[in-house]
């Protein structure tokens, strides 16, 4: 067992956005946080990390409280993709991944040998070290993501959380980055857990999904499980049908657009609207 | 502006295959920079209204630093030289180096291209402070008793203090609120300023000339008062090179690589402070300098704050030495006040910059 969350609860001030959430993630194992926009998801990644502290409840990794740890000792634990990274422009992407060995430095201390075989066999494995002497402003939307997960690699992690790694991705790389984080969560014995929105690409690569819904858990488990006519409706409150792959009988989550429209066209009376 | 073409193909050689910044690899560039800002330095002393041979100059330098006797230059040369123009220059080019370093500094803390020394309130509180005793019944006595310096140097220090504690929103210190409140301490400052040179209307003239800025009262004095605070700022800031280079990525993400942001924050915050803070209350404000220097250096040598940090100081340090020499030989008659001078002169050349590298300074939301 690496991550184990025990009744976290969090939020800004007296608003609590997050509410007793008991979550736990295994080493080599992916985790899909999944729900409607606003109900939390990035807050538990934030009180995971502590960069939002939590009002009540512990963050155990390997049954060492995170929340006794310091910011470098975290850091050198989990590592995190945030939504949209920033990568400050005129810097190589060497540099940028180079930025993940930051917890394994000394404040002052320089990087060295050993940190540039980190960062090679990062980039190595995202695949972007052909990228390295190139500035960032100049790399393309999924080679751009590749190398912010070489940094978060970097890092050397076993707790890795993505929060929306997809989002502004085409297909190709949406398959791409995902299989990517696949294939690093079984080779390496990392723990993921990421936000995405796209729930058949959920079904796809995860091992479980984590069903959010105003800042609780309803559901966690399998694919399959979880991706439920009701627990959709309970979570995003739309009507939905799931069907089954025909090559791999994997869920597909379905939008009900005629429910929908119906219920359109009794509340308003006249106009059809689908809205996504 | 010459050598640009060259520094950027330098610049470019480094795409060849990355390895991180060492100090070896830093070293021949600080070198170089330096050499050129004692170059600007000599040279500067050697010019004027008199003007005195390079041989002379270094030989008055000499007689005094080392206390070799290097041959003969007449007691009016030693003068000018020692007594004159020594201190004025080199009050420049710590000034000069003060800035640009502490602008350099609060651009990477604040992730701001728009930050300078002033932001925080430096300025607008030194000028209350040096105000207040200019309008006071004291008797405003020149050199070392000269009330003058520590009223704003004190000023400055409250108004810096004033404005992160006004920032502060419960454990943290988000930068947002930093500039802002900064902003509101300088104008209730500034303000200030206003209203006593309108109340007491006879020192309104000697208000404007302390505020414009100037090194005609430079003295060996004021660089001994200002060097210390100046190279206390250089030796803590210059080791966080490397972990301002992660705070340029977001807050949030500086923190997930383990960087104490706050922490980090608050010590640059108060070293380039009262770096600031000793350096306005010697010379006045010199605005443009702060600002525009980093950026300079930045469009030339990359973003890399290892890299930076260093060059600032020696590019502000020259820049500021050059722009006095202007300031005090453009006109026989009277001295262009500095802060004209630095704005008039420096704002073209950097324009010029700016559009031979073909790039543009981004703004973040």
């Amino acid at each position: 067992m690496t991550l184990a969350v025990r009744g976290l609860t969090a939020g800004y001030g007296r608003r609590e956005v997050v509410r007793q959430v008991d979550l736990d993630v295994a080493a080599g194992e992916v985790v899909v946080l999944a729900g409607p926009n606003g109900c939390g998801k990035t807050t538990l990644l934030r009180t995971i990390t502590h960069v939002v502290r939590p009002a009540a409840g512990v963050v155990l990794l390997d049954g060492a409280d995170v929340g006794a740890m310091g910011t470098a000792e975290r850091a050198r634990h989990i590592a995190v993709v945030a939504q949209s990274a920033s990568l400050p422009e005129g810097m190589r992407a060497f540099d940028v991944v180079l930025m993940g060995r930051t917890p394994h430095l000394r404040l002052f201390g320089a990087e060295g040998p050993a940190d540039v075989a980190a960062v090679r066999d990062a980039m190595g494995r995202t695949d972007c070290w052909h990228l390295r002497a190139r500035l960032v402003d100049e790399l393309s939307g999924g080679e751009r993501q590749r190398v912010v997960l070489a940094r978060a690699l970097a890092q050397a992690p076993r707790l890795l959380l993505l929060d929306e790694p997809t989002a502004h991705l085409d297909l190709t790389h949406q398959l791409e980055t995902l299989s990517l984080v696949r294939r690093l969560a079984q080779s390496d014995g990392i723990a993921v857990l990421a936000v995405v929105h796209d729930l058949a690409l959920a079904a796809a690569f995860s091992d479980r999904i984590a069903l959010m819904a105003s800042g609780a858990l309803i559901a966690a488990g399998p694919p399959a499980s979880v991706l439920t006519p009701e627990l959709i409706r309970r979570a995003f409150g739309v009507a939905v049908r799931v069907v089954g792959d025909p090559m791999t009988g994997r869920p597909l989550v379905l939008p009900d657009y005629d429910a929908l429209t119906a219920a359109g066209r009794r509340r308003a009376g006249a106009t059809i609207e689908v809205t996504s | 502006m010459i050598g640009i073409e060259r520094l950027r193909a330098a610049h470019a050689s480094r795409r060849a295959e990355p390895a991180p910044l060492t100090w070896y690899a830093l070293a021949p560039t600080i070198a170089l920079a330096a050499t050129g800002t004692v170059a600007v330095i000599v040279v500067a002393m050697c010019l004027g209204t008199t003007r005195i041979s390079p041989a002379t100059t270094l030989g008055v330098l000499g007689d005094h630093l080392l206390g070799v006797s290097a041959g003969s230059h007449s007691a009016s040369a030693d003068a000018i030289v020692w007594e004159i123009r020594a201190p004025r220059v080199l009050l420049a080019a710590l000034v000069g180096a003060t800035l640009a370093f502490a602008g350099a500094a609060y651009q990477a803390i604040f992730r701001n291209p728009l930050a300078e020394p002033y932001i925080m309130g430096v300025a607008a509180g030194a000028s209350v402070g040096a105000t207040l005793v200019i309008v006071s019944p004291l008797a405003i006595t020149a050199g070392v008793l000269s009330p003058l310096p520590p009223a704003a140097f004190a000023g400055a220090l409250i108004a810096v203090s004033l404005a992160y504690g006004l920032a502060r929103v419960g454990t943290t210190v988000p930068s947002a609120s930093l500039i802002l409140s900064g902003v509101a301490v300088s104008s209730v400052g500034t303000s200030l300023v206003t209203y006593l040179m309108l109340a007491y209307n006879t020192r309104t003239l000697a208000i404007l000339n302390w505020i414009l800025g100037s090194f005609n009262t430079a003295s060996w004095t004021k660089v001994a008062i200002a060097s210390p605070y100046a190279l206390v700022a250089f030796a803590v800031i210059l080791p966080f090179g490397r972990v301002l280079n992660v705070l340029q990525l977001d807050e949030t993400e500086a923190r997930h690589l383990g960087v104490d942001v706050d922490r980090v924050r608050l010590i640059v915050l108060v070293a380039a402070s009262l770096a600031t803070a000793a350096a306005v209350a010697v010379s006045g404000l010199i605005g443009f300098v702060g600002l525009i220097v980093p950026h300079a250096v930045r469009l030339v040598w990359g973003p890399d704050y290892r890299r930076v940090l260093p060059l600032a100081a020696f590019c502000g340090a020259s820049f500021l030495v050059l722009m006095d020499l202007i300031a005090r030989s453009a006109d026989a008659t009277f001295e262009l006040p500095i802060g004209v001078v630095t704005a008039l002169i420096g704002a073209p050349c950097f324009l010029l910059l700016l559009r031979r590298q073909g790039r543009a300074i981004e703004v973040r939301p």
